[in-house]
């Protein structure tokens, strides 16, 4: 029986485990991937402590920083939290029993929800730039999107492959403009605006999109080997829509202490009603969360 | 059961287990990674933990090496992780740890 247990190991879950471990309580962190969203950012100028990093390497840092605290680690896909008189029982490929739950599960990539896309994916489709760009080379792709992980991962591609269609169904972006007006002078990346895309067509591979200009409703065939849909997030918690309250968009309502409905579980970072989705604001989180469920641990026990 | 009865059935199964043993070792795991993939160490972490328990070979290859980039253009294979067994795509993606057993387990015929 654990003290802790820690659903995700991006920002949230990693600081939690470092307040948890320093205040000797015993923690199991369980997680799909380590460093969450951040280990697919680009360049990151906002984290205190680093005038810039890449993602990639300031989740190497975040992982490091807590291993120091000797959490348990394991990769496991939890499927579902259950209550069990005093305590909690986590259920993945294996099942793990805790005093409390930290849920920081953040976010997971938002689909676009058209033919093809399920059938395509790892064979031209893809949700993460930084894991897949290496396989267009010189190719030609499109990315689908109006905010700054969408224009960004343009740049990026725009450096890889020979060319990059930036799909948006808006002729604003939501992306910052110093980002829109970086993308907008890169050669090789044409803009295709007040635009969707309502089908994925391929043969083994992905060939080409079917793109529709929403204005004039227009459908024309445009070839490309690869779609990167970068079109936001949703909150990663219908493992836990039984268990705890959610808001309207599914992200699990906390108060200021990281407290839900349910007294013992608590959450943090992006998978909680926090306005702000940022790698800061998590781990902010994560450090009220394992107290908050310190001081649970520590009531209880002065209760009994 | 007399004695040579048991003898029998424990030779039988250690013959058991020589068989699952050399079964295991014709059986490759393949996991085509990228440095740029958060999810890749997992599917790499299970293809391990499958090593240790079958005794079945499993290796990573990152898409950063020639070789790892001639895998994935024979089997079109456009995203990390992807899993193979015997060269085969089995799994796009970070696969579930059970149905990942359950692949090897059948090819062990166990």
């Amino acid at each position: 029986m654990y003290d802790v247990a820690i659903i995700g190991a991006g920002p949230a879950g990693l600081n939690a485990a470092i307040y948890a471990r320093r205040k000797n309580l015993s923690v199991i962190i369980l997680a799909n991937e380590i460093g969450g969203e951040v280990a697919e950012a680009g360049e990151i100028e906002n984290y205190l402590g680093f005038k810039s990093i890449t993602g990639a390497e300031l989740a190497k840092k975040f992982e490091e920083h807590a291993k120091k605290f000797n959490p348990d680690f394991v990769f496991d896909y939890v499927k579902e939290v259950q209550e069990e008189g005093d305590h909690f029982k986590i259920i993945g490929s294996k099942e793990y029993e805790a005093r409390t739950v930290i849920v920081a599960t953040g976010r997971i990539h938002r689909r676009l929800e058209i033919p093809g896309e399920q059938e395509f994916v790892g064979k031209g489709v893809s949700y993460c730039v930084t894991c897949d760009a290496p396989f267009f080379q010189d190719k030609v792709v499109a990315v689908v999107g109006g905010g700054n992980t969408a224009v960004t991962s343009a740049q990026f591609l725009s450096k890889i492959a020979k060319k990059v269609y930036l799909i948006h169904r808006r002729d604003k972006f939501r992306a910052d403009e110093i980002e829109v007006e970086k993308a907008k002078k890169m050669e090789n990346i044409e803009f295709i605006l007040d635009s969707i895309v309502v089908e994925i067509k391929g043969e083994k591979i992905v060939k080409s999109i079917m793109v529709k200009n929403v204005k004039s409703g227009e459908v024309k065939e445009i070839p490309v080997n690869g779609v990167f849909i970068n079109i936001g997030e949703i909150a990663n918690s219908t493992f836990l829509d039984n268990m705890v309250n959610l808001n309207e968009r599914g992200e699990i309502i906390v108060d200021e202490l990281c407290r839900t409905n349910k007294p013992g579980i608590f959450a943090a970072g992006d998978v909680t009603n926090i306005r702000d989705k940022q790698i800061i604001t998590a781990a902010a989180q994560g450090a009220i969360a394992a107290i908050s469920a310190y001081d649970y641990i520590n009531e209880k026990a002065y209760k009994n | 059961m007399d004695e040579e009865e048991i003898k029998r059935l424990l030779a039988q199964r250690a013959m058991k287990k020589l068989d699952i043993a050399r079964r295991a070792r014709e059986i490759v795991i393949e996991v085509i990674t990228s440095p740029g993939c958060p999810y890749c160490p997992r599917a790499v972490e299970m293809a391990k933990r499958l090593t240790e328990k079958y005794g079945v070979v499993s290796r990573e290859l990152s898409t950063s090496t020639p070789e790892g980039m001639e895998k994935a253009a024979r089997h079109h294979i456009m995203g990390t992780p992807t899993v193979l067994i015997n060269d085969e795509v089995v799994f796009i993606g970070v696969p579930e740890f059970d149905k990942f057993e359950e692949e090897i387990r059948r090819r062990l015929h166990v």
